[in-house]
């Protein structure tokens, strides 16, 4: 019986020495956690991001090399009209989620006018639009 | 002052510069509704919404073509015109029209 006491406040008396270390490793694993779950979902978006890009630029590059006048190619074009616009608002809609997230400050969106004026302006929707390789 | 709901008043999927492009064309929106609205009122607001995209052909040549056609100056354009829309995502393309009474403003400048 004597021993048991002996022990059980040994114990006690080692928790109550290391309690606040222990304390201190498992609130500071947390916010390690919190931080790197945080950097992963950010680096998630911006990969994401960077695949939507990328993907909006083959788009475009097939559709303004495409030749209209071509009336096989009319179909593929219009395909690829709504692919761009599509595209061109996903994009925006993922930028805007980004930066109301992760950085308030940066304005993205005189970023994407330019974006969307160079992928659907000029003769874009065109009827019988040539090739515009220079766009 | 009128509204002009493009999704519902023209149609929710506006497409192309000119009349040969498609039935909903930026000519014809920019000749049949903004023109004789604008002409008629003394403010129109042009509510964007309810449309998935716009291509910027069809923006420039409905409302940059206001300026270049003469028909208005761009600061009388921002007077009687505003621009509505609820959705955020759509945002984007309210600037760009801006953009391109700015610069069609800009362009028949001496």
């Amino acid at each position: 019986m004597n021993t048991l006491t002996c022990v059980l406040s040994g114990t006690l008396d080692f928790l109550y020495y290391i309690a606040p270390q222990v304390l201190a490793v498992i609130l500071g694993g947390l916010i390690f956690q919190r931080y790197w779950v945080a950097r992963t979902n950010e680096s998630a978006l911006i990969d994401h991001l960077a695949k939507e890009l990328d993907e909006l630029r083959n788009d475009c590059l097939q559709y303004w090399n495409l030749d209209l006048k071509t009336k096989e190619n009319r179909p593929s074009g219009r395909i690829l009209e709504q692919k761009i616009k599509g595209g061109i608002r996903n994009l925006n809609s993922d930028l805007r989620k980004y930066s109301e997230r992760y950085c308030k400050k940066a304005k993205f969106d005189p970023l994407m006018v330019e974006v969307t004026d160079a992928c659907t302006g000029g003769t874009f929707e065109g009827a019988n639009r040539a090739p515009d390789p220079g766009r | 002052m009128k509204t002009i709901k493009i999704a519902t008043d023209y149609s929710n999927t506006p497409l192309g510069r000119y009349l040969e492009d498609s039935e909903f064309n930026g000519t014809r929106f920019r000749e049949e509704f903004l023109k004789p609205a604008l002409e008629k009122e003394g403010e129109v607001e042009v509510d964007i919404d309810g449309v998935e995209g716009y291509g910027s052909s069809f923006l420039d040549e409905a409302f940059g073509g206001l300026v270049r056609k003469g028909y208005f100056k761009a600061a009388e354009l921002h007077r009687k015109l505003v621009i509505r829309n609820a959705d955020p995502d759509l945002a984007l393309y309210r600037d760009l029209i801006w953009k391109y009474i700015r610069q069609a403003e800009a362009r028949k400048a001496p």
